[in-house]
């Protein structure tokens, strides 16, 4: 045996926090005006305007989504008992992205724009909450009717998306925050939203490590968990809830980014060779960051001199690991 | 002392009663079966203990206390809980599911593991993978989990269904050492006469109902056990050890 979980965490731990630092060096470089390595100890007033207003909160909003994604992914399929389970896949994302367009709307027509960072998160909880409940009441009957209720969902929701999308186009044409949102990317994303983000995330997140245990449990059955001291009903209510928030805290922002939520966990729970998640969850933080960090990078050379949408990259590496974990639920 | 579990004139169950105005009592500490057909209320009368199903009239105890006045959160100093087989979807191996086996009271740590286990004489399993383990040894695991979590009480499912005769007995063999050398009391729900005959304790259930309860010696009787299933059990006598066996008539 190679050492135990907690040695390989520990290792992994050192494997990712220099990635993420390169990681997060390549997009403070790579970008429409790409900035020399050697610049950025004594950067020039151009360079400093580029990196501090546009560089570096996309970066850092790269790692709040990644980690809010991957957390919300892990415990998601932990407590659905569902490898497929993520806020992409069970319809989470599109009900907070229909919820921010309508917070966003709200705050336009009321006239008071600046709202929109507090209305945009609140009401994409509600849209996630809604869509979740609405997926959990159809998807009962186990492993992929959620995963078949969750794509539904979206799909109406989407539509509705398109049509409330439509419509505010037509009447503000010059509101960019909407075709943002649509494409799932960070780029023209500010310091007020990362910082909105961030206030979401480091709560959320840290409630959740701290109740690993209690999500440890509820993986394993509802008698399991009751016996151990947890109520599973309200438990579980609990921690959909937090997942709907890491899910509208990024969404409200980058719209919707598909795929780490549900790549991340599995990746880290190969490493760790153990789904224990106090382990899980902290490790997933990190290993999001990176994918996320290094996605957007990837999507601002793909073509160079344009900016693809991250979701595009990221679905395009999670799609072929989706397939495969469909292709061990046909084998169960 | 207190008994270990106690049930007075009890209904319980789900939207409605399951097993209805029922008695049992439990003494401590012993291997407790309790028996019966399918469906008869063997596993909600297990849920009841954990507070997981209703308890409609009557009065439920552990250890002298009303389950009603222990908060879930406490549950786990009173008891654990083993289904008879768990499916889990994500990589869990032997260590994870040991590890969560206090519940809300704790981490158990690496030591205590290795000391249940090796109890159980499995420690060469601690790092497989739940999933690649055989049915035997996923039901010895789920019993050591119960065992690691120090609790008094230990509330098994159905911990020999599915098992080979080698395997069923290994079980039962654990379980008695589990109660003569620990101390702790086991209650196990089961369709299983041999474990049945090797527990101090039998209660027998049939639509809800009990039907007999106490030292196996009275209750492993053709009488009881051909009401308890409905069909005609004769038990023969043999070397001072009673084998069961069901009187079948020729054809279809």
């Amino acid at each position: 045996m190679i050492g135990t979980v907690g040695e390989r965490f520990i290792k992994y731990l050192w494997v990712f926090i220099p990635l993420l630092i390169l990681g997060l060096l390549l997009n403070i470089v790579v970008g429409e005006v790409s900035i020399p390595l050697g610049a950025l100890l004594d950067p020039s007033r151009v360079y400093r305007v580029i990196i501090l207003n546009i560089r570096l909160p996309e970066a850092l909003a790269c790692i709040i989504v990644g980690a809010d994604l991957s957390v919300a992914g892990a415990v998601m399929q932990a407590l659905f008992r569902n490898p497929l389970a993520e806020p992409y896949v069970t319809g989470t994302s599109s009900g907070a992205l229909l919820g921010a367009l309508i917070g966003l709307l709200i705050s336009v027509v009321s006239r008071h724009g600046s709202f929109s960072i507090v209305l945009m998160p609140l009401f994409s909880f509600v849209g996630a909450m809604a869509a979740t409940a609405l997926v959990l009441v159809f998807g009962r009957g186990g492993w992929l009717s959620l995963i078949l209720a969750g794509i539904g969902v979206s799909i109406m929701l989407s539509s509705i998306v398109m049509m409330l999308d439509t419509y505010i186009l037509t009447i503000m044409p010059t509101l960019p925050a909407i075709v943002y949102l649509l494409f799932g990317t960070v780029s023209g994303i500010n310091w007020s939203e990362v910082l909105a983000m961030f206030c979401v995330t480091l709560p959320t997140i840290t409630y959740l490590i701290l109740s690993s245990r209690e999500v440890n449990l509820l993986m394993i059955s509802d008698e399991v968990a009751q016996a151990g001291g947890v109520n599973p009903g309200a438990s579980r209510a609990t921690f959909i809830a937090l997942t709907g928030l890491l899910t509208a805290a990024s969404v409200s922002f980058t719209g919707i980014i598909g795929f780490v939520g549900l790549v991340t966990p599995h990746i880290t729970r190969l490493l760790l060779k153990s789904s224990d998640n106090s382990r899980v969850i902290p490790l997933s933080i990190i290993s999001g960051s990176t994918i996320m960090l290094y996605a957007n990078v990837l999507s601002k050379v793909v073509v160079p001199g344009v900016v693809m949408p991250i979701t595009a990259i990221t679905s395009l590496f999670g799609v072929p690991v989706l397939l495969t974990l469909l292709r061990g639920v046909g084998n169960e | 002392m207190n008994d270990a579990v106690t049930f007075i004139n009890a209904s319980v169950g789900y939207d409605e009663p399951v097993v209805r105005d029922i008695v049992i009592k439990v003494p401590r500490p012993s291997l407790t079966t309790i028996l019966g057909p399918n469906g008869s209320g063997k596993t909600t009368i297990l849920r009841a203990i954990i507070k997981y199903a209703r308890v409609f009239g009557g009065y439920v105890y552990v250890d002298g206390r009303d389950i009603d006045s222990i908060p879930i959160r406490d549950l786990p100093r009173y008891m654990s809980y083993s289904p008879a087989e768990i499916n889990p979807q994500l990589i869990l191996t032997v260590r994870d599911l040991m590890r969560s086996a206090r519940g809300a009271n704790g981490w158990v740590d690496d030591g205590s593991i290795r000391e249940v286990l090796e109890f159980l004489g499995i420690h060469d399993l601690v790092d497989r993978k739940f999933n690649e383990l055989s049915t035997g040894q996923r039901r010895l695991v789920l019993i050591a989990r119960a065992l690691a979590s120090g609790a008094p009480l230990l509330l098994l499912d159905e911990p020999t269904a599915g098992l080979d005769l080698g395997n069923k007995y290994r079980v039962i063999n654990v379980l008695r050492r589990i109660v003569d050398e620990r101390g702790v009391t086991v209650i196990a729900a089961t369709h299983d006469i041999d474990l049945a005959l090797r527990s101090d304790w039998v209660v027998a259930i049939k639509d809800g109902r009990l039907l007999a309860m106490g030292d196996p010696i009275n209750i492993i009787n053709e009488d009881t056990l051909s009401k308890l299933y409905g069909i005609n059990i004769k038990v023969l006598r043999l070397n001072g050890r009673r084998l069961i066996y069901v009187e079948q008539h020729e054809g279809p």
